[in-house]
């Protein structure tokens, strides 16, 4: 358990690293794009197809962080109204649901990078798998957050479940 | 096919899991019980569905408010609106609606605005002696113009799923959005009028130009936002990264507030909230393809046309769907859900996409105020400390006068389609 913790540390520092870099890159290459069109008078043919890429993984890494702060928003009228043992229940189903769609999620994203690896992006000029790799990852690292709070749900007294 | 598809979806959003990962998920179930489909169907137009450049225009906004708030850049507005009202029946509570106004035309979001304007307004109020739920209320309701003035963040949703040109959507946006703030400052003037509310010393003219002049670099924002939209110069995406750079620029170099270290922090925070959005429309592409594929839109049409087809009716009943699916939903998740099922209504019923855009984004946005659950409710309550028992006894008139402006808006459709036409 302590590993477990210990490697989510990790990539969560990862992905909030690759999340601040992708928006930086684009909160700079947006600003650039018009400053040259109009002061320069120049046009950069990459960056327009660059930024859509970043926000792709700025996207997925953020979300994973997103998830570890607890900021989705979900529907819990449900687990509010319910009495501490019926709401384990479907707690626990939730968390069984999330990690399968988040399994599954990896296990595809990969599959589709794999089978993108000869196709090049059109004007960057990278394989396809660069940018698609956001998708396995963020899902990824959001599937061992989610294992994380599973064990904790499941190892917390069921009295103090609220 | 389609039951299991939307039962799989309201099972999964019972279970209290993030709305984003519903979506994902009764669309994996579909593409399961498929046999021609493959599961990288699902990773294809999710990535499709975040991979547009109109998107970007999100996380930029975004960017640009929170380097405003560290900036400082609202505390001027605000002190600015206050020298400008603060004479008149009501003046606090009017300056809080100009500044929610104002913020409204930088900000693209409701909660964000309710923070900014409300963090200063609502103590202020109450020192002078207002009532404090009144102020807190007018505060709420006021935040909602932060996604109808433009830019907003609905919007670019709405125009992203929908296809819509989101430029026209923000010019549509404009006149609702000061009718509602007007409507909110008759209410406010004559309540502090009966109620005998404090009025301030009125301001000088030395005083307010000195205000206006250290609340310049904030008021100039929405002029290179629109500006720059309607005169062509650039795209809503670039908008956004041009004032996030000016607002960066600003706070930190001619007020020095923003801080080289911090900007790391400002950048993550301001990625992750943006992913909060992001993922969900990425994750309703797939969503939405389905229910396209399965002709939703199409069934629900003719069932209501068995009701009635003239679109007066039609209008009535989308608004009062749409206001049940807005009390538990936030507009984020609402529009994502509902704009695949509702956009494509729209020119089968002869109604203007940009007007049913506009109604479509203000209903859902009041979902922000509807007592008892809403985003901005919850966070004007944790700023002024009410219980939200005593804050929705002073959202009722407020949140009824944003009905009225609904009511308008729906029925007179040259309030949402006159501006874009007339400038686009």
């Amino acid at each position: 358990m302590q590993i477990l913790r210990q490697f989510n540390g990790v990539l969560l520092k990862l992905a909030g690293w690759a999340a601040m870099l992708s928006l930086a890159a684009i909160a700079i290459l947006v600003p650039y794009e018009v400053f040259g069109r109009y002061v320069i008078g120049r046009m950069s043919t990459w960056t327009n197809e660059f930024c859509q890429y970043a926000v792709v993984w700025a996207t997925m890494t953020g979300g994973a962080v997103g998830l570890k702060r607890g900021m989705h928003v979900g529907i819990t009228t449900l687990t509010d109204v319910l009495p501490p043992g019926p709401c384990r229940i479907v707690k626990g189903t939730g968390f069984v649901c999330m990690l399968i769609f988040l399994s599954l999620m990896t296990y595809y994203g990969v599959t589709q990078m794999i089978q993108n690896a000869t196709q090049q992006s059109s004007t960057v000029g990278i394989p396809m798998s660069i940018p698609y790799a956001a998708i396995p990852i963020g899902f990824f690292i959001m599937l061992c957050i989610t294992v994380e709070q599973l064990v904790d749900f499941l190892t917390a007294k069921p009295a103090g479940g609220k | 096919m389609l039951a299991a598809f939307v039962g799989s979806f309201v099972i999964i959003l019972a279970l209290g899991i993030p709305i984003a990962i519903g979506l994902g998920g009764s669309a994996m179930v579909y593409v399961l019980m498929q046999e021609d489909l493959s599961l990288t169907m699902l990773i294809q137009t999710t990535f499709a569905g975040m991979a547009a450049f109109p998107l970007l225009a999100i996380p930029l906004f975004i960017l640009a408010g929170n380097f405003m708030s560290e900036g400082r850049l609202t505390h001027d507005l605000v002190k600015f609106a206050r020298l400008l009202m603060g004479h008149i029946n009501g003046g606090l509570g009017l300056a809080t609606i100009l500044a929610s106004a104002i913020f409204a035309a930088i900000s693209g979001s409701a909660v964000a605005t309710a923070v900014a304007i409300g963090m200063v307004m609502i103590p202020a109020m109450k020192e002078a002696g207002y009532d404090e739920e009144v102020g807190a209320g007018v505060t709420a309701v006021a935040a909602c113009m932060g996604p109808i003035i433009p830019p907003s963040i609905p919007f670019i949703l709405y125009g992203v799923i929908a296809n819509v040109s989101i430029g026209a959507l923000f010019l549509g946006g404009v006149v609702p959005g000061l009718m509602l703030g007007a409507g909110l400052m008759i209410y406010m003037y004559y309540t502090a009028k009966k109620r005998h509310y404090p009025l301030e010393k009125k301001a000088s003219l030395k005083e307010l130009l000195i205000g206006a002049w250290k609340a310049l670099p904030a008021l100039f924002m929405p002029i290179i936002i629109m500006g720059g939209i309607l005169g062509g110069a650039f795209t809503p995406t670039e908008a956004a990264g041009v004032v996030a750079a000016y607002a960066l620029i600003v706070g930190g170099v001619f007020y020095r507030k923003i801080k080289l270290r911090r900007i790391p922090d400002i950048l993550l925070n301001s990625s992750v909230e943006s992913a909060m959005v992001m993922l969900l429309l990425g994750l309703s592409e797939p969503f939405a393809w389905i229910i396209a594929a399965e002709q939703l839109p199409q069934m629900i049409v003719e069932a209501i046309s068995h009701i009635s087809t003239s679109p007066t009716v039609v209008l009535l009943l989308i608004n009062l769907l749409l206001i049940v699916v807005g009390i538990p939903l936030e507009t984020a998740p609402a529009i994502t859900i509902v704009t695949p099922v509702i956009a494509p209504m729209a020119a089968q019923l002869g109604i203007d996409p940009v007007h049913l855009g506009i109604v479509v984004c203000f209903n859902l946005v009041l979902g922000l105020v509807t007592p008892p659950v809403g985003g901005v409710l919850f966070c004007i309550c944790s700023i002024s400390g009410l219980s939200m028992e005593r804050l929705c006894k002073g959202i009722w008139v407020p949140f009824f006068i944003s009905l009225v402006v609904l009511a308008l808006i729906t029925y007179i459709p040259a309030l949402t389609t006159f501006l874009p036409r007339a400038l686009m």
